[in-house]
């Protein structure tokens, strides 16, 4: 099958979607800042794209397996229930915003907050996070190889999220603790499978810290009797 | 200033919360009069030459527009919010009268998907500031879906299912954790500027294959401003919720305070029209908030809306005595409307109270069609300010609308 060579998102989402009806890999070259490009993959769909993705890529992902040879725009991934959404390059403002399940792979950095009002699934940044990572968060883990900004965790209800560099401040009702020993096996099996750039031996997991909710109400405390 | 009020926040340091519309004085439809046609321009209409009342939204955009059969539709009503009995009346009821009913937040029963394949029915799929419940399948299973621009009280304030209010049921609806709180943002998590609405039309024609109408539901603020906002940003229709339409489990004073009355967004709102091209791009205005009878939908429709949305109507329609407000974020609805209580639930029987909600929405039709043929309209679309005068000096101001007695528009509205 030919590389996709298109010019609007229209017509590039039509030939995505109409070789994962057809079950053949989907192979996007050359984007250059669209919008909107592969959201809401069911599952089997396989997509890979090189160039640069604006907003939006790989949204409402339900399922497919996306890799992006670029960087990507703002809101990678949102609200994403199941598949995998790997981006080799940095990402913009808000990956896995309302995030319900799969995996989000980001090999640079995210320049803006990612997994807020996240429900499930997992985020793995290589590189820093913005301000307010996981705010309103639910569920899920965030494992970010980097440094986070400002108030991370911000109001965070469940879920954990790991930092291997520096947390620049803690959000309300967030709190830093070390990783167990469970927590650890699952950050080696992520490295095992996407090879982090900033850990080349065993004991740089002992640097990681562990964020998690203080409470699991924040907002108006605990339930009346 | 409400002694009684002051002494109880001196006594308890908390905001009360409140369910319906706000209860002080707001300039009304009921300050317009409709004016029946006889020598200036036309005659009256014979009624039963058929007046026509259906609506279309989306035609130059989607594939599948929403037809509307009357120009009335019924908001969404969350379960949790509501109960089951309550929802799948409103799904049967707009089923049988041709009109759409919103989803509100938090997906959609199996039973209303049913009910809708079976009567078809048209549902309409919130995109909400929380997202809860919402998934790729449930918004392409609508027939149309709307962008909810704010979250909870009209997006002045953060809002909260508390736990002690959620059940499993609407848990396992939804997609959610129990055991905790669950969040409603103030304003999308992926809108970063006003101007991103147009990324959300997009993301949600794409998704859709560009099949269903895309619609935005504001509240009534910056009318002039954010109505053109969302008409460039690529929308089918902009849906203005107004000050009188009401909340459920919201703090009083954004119940009672916060947002616009329905008569004066229409003179903004047709002045946004007017300078986006919004009408040659069929984009549609629909309106909600403190409308139940024929004539203040026949009033809302000549003053440039294309339907209106009955929230507490509908409500009231179905069984609420309690004028669809009170005590609804109680959770203890004597009419087992707004309750997820089985034992409350069961004193509404759904299909009974859907068939009172479609007799309802098909007398109220009838009531505009008398007034458009009266007007002299065989079509409501037809239907301009030239039917209708002010009664006030306030409303003409508020409306732009010919002052009755002076037969003239008021100088502030000449320019």
């Amino acid at each position: 099958m030919p590389e996709t060579k298109l010019s609007r998102t229209e017509d590039i989402n039509r030939a995505i979607r109409k070789m994962v009806e057809l079950g053949e890999p989907a192979p996007v070259s050359g984007l250059k800042g669209h919008d909107t490009i592969a959201v809401g993959m069911p599952s089997g769909a396989v997509v890979q794209v090189s160039g640069n993705a604006g907003d939006f890529f790989g949204a409402l992902n339900d399922g497919g397996t996306l890799t992006l040879n670029g960087d990507a725009g703002r809101f990678a991934g949102d609200l994403m229930t199941a598949g995998e959404l790997i981006l080799n390059g940095d990402a913009m403002w808000g990956v896995g915003q309302y995030m319900r399940g799969g995996r989000i792979m980001v090999k640079g950095d995210c320049k803006g907050p990612a997994g807020q009002l996240m429900k499930s699934g997992i985020i793995i940044i290589d590189g820093n996070v913005g301000r307010e990572v996981g705010k309103y968060m639910m569920g899920g883990q965030i494992i970010v190889n980097g440094n986070t900004g400002e108030r991370a965790g911000e109001n965070m209800m469940g879920g954990a999220i790991f930092v291997k560099g520096e947390v620049r401040s803690l959000g309300l009702n967030a709190r830093l603790s070390k990783p167990t020993i469970e927590d650890l096996e699952t950050l080696r099996y992520f490295h095992k499978q996407y090879r982090f750039r900033a850990l080349h031996d065993d004991e740089a997991f002992n640097d990681f810290q562990k964020i998690t909710a203080e409470s699991p109400r924040p907002l108006v405390g605990e339930a009346p009797k | 200033m409400n002694d009684k009020e002051v002494q109880r926040k001196a006594a308890s340091g908390a905001v009360r919360l409140s369910s319906g519309r706000p209860e002080r004085q707001l300039p009304g439809l009921a300050q317009l009069a409709i004016c029946p046609a006889q020598l200036a321009g036309r005659f009256p209409v014979d009624i039963f030459e058929g007046i026509e009342t259906d609506v279309i939204i989306g035609e130059k955009s989607a594939r599948d527009p929403l037809t509307l059969m009357a120009p009335l539709f019924i908001p969404g009503s969350p379960y949790g919010e509501v109960g089951k009995s309550a929802r799948l009346a409103f799904a049967y009821g707009s089923a049988l009268a041709g009109v759409a009913f919103g989803t509100g937040e938090g997906g959609v029963l199996p039973e209303e998907q049913e009910i809708c394949r079976q009567f078809h029915g048209k549902s309409v799929i919130s995109w909400g500031p929380a997202r809860h419940g919402v998934t790729p399948d449930l918004l392409k299973s609508g027939d149309a879906v709307v962008i909810e621009l704010f979250g909870h009280g009209r997006g002045c304030s953060t809002g909260l299912w508390r736990q002690e209010r959620t059940t499993e049921a609407q848990a396992k609806l939804w997609g959610m954790p129990q055991g905790m709180d669950w969040v409603i943002p103030p304003a999308h998590l992926d809108m970063e500027f006003p101007e991103d609405l147009r990324q959300h039309v997009a993301l949600l024609r794409e998704l859709t294959d560009h099949r269903v109408p895309i619609l935005a539901k504001l509240g009534a603020s910056h009318v002039h401003e954010e109505v053109k906002v969302a008409i460039e940003s690529g929308v089918d229709a902009v849906w203005l919720e107004a000050l009188e339409s009401p909340l459920y489990g919201a703090p009083e004073v954004i119940v009672e305070e916060a947002g616009l009355p329905l008569l004066s967004l229409f003179g903004p709102a047709r002045r946004a029209f007017e300078e986006t091209g919004a009408r040659e791009k069929g984009v549609r205005l629909l309106v909600s908030g403190g409308l139940g009878d024929g004539g203040e939908v026949f009033k809302a429709l000549a003053l440039g809306a294309d339907a209106v949305g009955l929230p507490e109507a509908a409500r009231v329609a179905i069984g609420c005595s309690e004028g669809g407000g009170g005590n609804c974020h109680s959770g203890k609805c004597p009419a087992g409307i707004a309750t997820t209580d089985p034992r409350l639930e069961a004193k509404l029987d759904w299909k009974a109270a859907g068939q009172s909600l479609a007799n309802y929405l098909t007398a109220l039709n009838d009531e505009v069609k008398l007034l458009a043929a009266a007007t002299g309209h065989t079509t409501v679309r037809g239907l301009s300010s030239e039917d209708l005068r002010a009664l006030t000096y306030d409303a003409a101001a508020l409306t732009g609308i010919k002052l009755a007695g002076y037969e003239r528009v008021l100088p502030m509205w000449m320019h």
